[in-house]
């Protein structure tokens, strides 16, 4: 058997490329070609991750179409955006721009999108019914005023507080469902406040231990180590519930380390910037 | 101003993503434009593979430029584009378009596979359900939402090219056919089936390495956690 180079084994890998079976077929294949690209591979590593890269994409390409030709081709028509959408998106973000909304590292609702919001809050009320059970403990501060207080007056409060609910028990479901991580939070002196866990996708901060603040300020949350702090969202209130529900997608691209802390400060409304002395932490990495 | 920074004044569609991302975090529209122009197709075609509704994956898009405005300053090029951050806004904002519907992909393989076997809307292709994914239904369904999810990243991005390369591509790796084989059904000279071939699979590599990590194996790559502290609630 001759002695493969890479060039040689680059291009016998390019061969292999036009033809999957070939390629899948490569470990068993009696073609001198293919020996003397195996015992290449044994010897160079570039080669065999350019080779197992190249493979990892005929799969998925594989993986991705029907074995029917006519379905497969459909499958691959192109679809484009509708010409209305970049006319919404570039609207909604204006409006989002002129109304002061933007960049607000919160978890508030786009200007645009205001109107959906409200159906799904019709929508997350019947959504309830099924998770009354695991959501009893919290909804009962919901209801005990309820009953005794103005109903009509309260009634809409009390179906936003059981939509955030709603939210809260349908993400620490999608948290517990999933490989996840579970820390303490806790006061400046250690006494433990409350939880954060989080999954691949979600993060789900809840506390007892906050009251609402003044109509000017919030509970801000921020990601810090040494040398950086983000603002990644705000608490917002569900009865006694102090809660933060978000996506590890909109800020994951901040790496999580050994040295990352979670922070929640009192800061005013609009502040982009952490003023505040920690009132809670975590230490993320522990 | 840094010499390196001129082109891009003059010409903000050259802007790479880490600086399209700053001037879009420091309130310049028009950046987000250039942003939705460049990102909001692969985006949409992903999002409503994945979903089979236009309007649903409009809104889910909407979201995800949305998000983008008000986030941009947390993005951080050094872990991935711009564009595998908005995917990856977009899945979990189409995932959750999926529980709220109720057509959740579900433990139930009967119930994914109605969800997948549905009637597209107009001007939408049949979206099929390829048998590893209701094989896979009954153990979890955010694997199998995974799995829909770059599947439908990998369509998008065959979609891409060129319709010569479309033909090769769907021929070679749907029906198995050899170069040969290929050649003779299309009636193209073999040597521009084998070149074709190789342009559309760089060009995947290109556009889809980024996104769906070929680096990893490929029980991971299905479910690519967006960045490293995703990763590590897996730990």
């Amino acid at each position: 058997m001759s002695q493969m180079d890479h060039a040689a084994a680059h291009e016998r890998i390019a061969d292999l490329l036009l033809e999957p079976v070939r390629l899948a077929g490569l470990d068993h294949s009696a073609d001198p070609e293919d020996a003397a690209l195996r015992e290449h591979l044994t010897t160079c590593p570039g080669c065999r991750a350019d080779l197992e890269s190249w493979r990892r994409l005929g799969r998925l390409v594989g993986q991705a179409l029907p074995s029917d030709a006519a379905a497969a081709t459909d499958a691959v028509e192109p679809i484009d955006a509708p010409p209305s959408l970049r006319a919404r998106v570039i609207g909604a973000v204006h409006d989002a721009a002129q109304g002061g909304a933007a960049h607000d590292g919160g978890l508030g609702t786009p200007v645009s999108l205001q109107a959906r919001r409200a159906g799904s809050i019709e929508r997350g009320a019947r959504r309830l019914a099924p998770w009354l059970g695991l959501a009893a403990s919290l909804i009962v501060i919901v209801g005990a005023s309820w009953i005794t207080l103005d109903q009509a007056s309260l009634r809409e409060t009390a179906k936003a507080e059981a939509t955030a609910l709603t939210r809260i028990v349908a993400a620490v479901d999608r948290v517990l469902a999933a490989p996840h991580k579970i820390v303490e939070l806790r006061h400046p002196d250690g006494a433990g406040a409350g939880s954060i866990s989080w999954s691949r996708h979600d993060w789900v901060v809840l506390t007892t231990a906050l009251t609402e603040p003044p109509a000017d300020q919030r509970y801000k949350c921020w990601l810090e180590e040494a040398d950086r702090s983000v603002m990644v969202g705000q608490m917002d209130f569900a009865g006694g519930t102090a809660y933060w529900v978000g996506s590890l997608d909109e800020w994951a691209t901040w790496e999580i380390g050994p040295e990352t802390q979670f922070v929640v400060t009192l800061e005013a409304a609009d502040a982009q910037d952490r003023t505040g002395t920690p009132i809670l932490s975590a230490d993320l990495g522990s | 101003m840094n010499p390196d920074d001129r082109s891009s004044v003059d010409d903000p569609s050259t802007l790479d993503d880490a600086r399209l991302a700053a001037r879009i975090a420091a309130g310049d529209e028009g950046a987000f434009v250039i942003a939705y122009d460049r990102h909001s197709g692969f985006l949409f075609g992903s999002v409503t593979r994945f979903l089979g509704d236009r309007e649903m994956a409009a809104e889910v898009v909407q979201d995800a430029f949305v998000t983008l405005w008000r986030r941009a300053r947390l993005f951080d090029a050094r872990s991935g584009s711009l564009l595998t951050w908005l995917l990856a806004i977009a899945r979990h904002r189409a995932i959750d378009r999926l529980r709220a519907e109720g057509r959740r992909p579900t433990r139930d393989a009967v119930r994914l596979d109605a969800f997948t076997a549905e009637a597209p809307t107009a001007g939408t292709p049949r979206l099929d359900t390829p048998p590893e994914l209701v094989a896979d239904a009954a153990t979890d369904p955010g694997e199998v939402a995974g799995r829909r999810w770059v599947q439908s990243v990998v369509r998008t991005g065959i979609a891409e090219l060129p319709e010569n390369e479309r033909q090769v591509i769907v021929l070679g790796y749907s029906m198995d056919l050899s170069q040969a084989q290929i050649a003779e059904r299309l009636e193209w000279p073999l040597g521009t089936v084998k070149s074709r071939t190789r342009r559309a699979m760089a060009q995947l590599r290109q556009r889809l390495g980024p996104i769906v990590d070929l680096d990893q194996p490929l029980d991971r790559a299905a479910d690519r956690p967006a960045a490293g502290s995703a990763a590590q609630a897996d730990r």
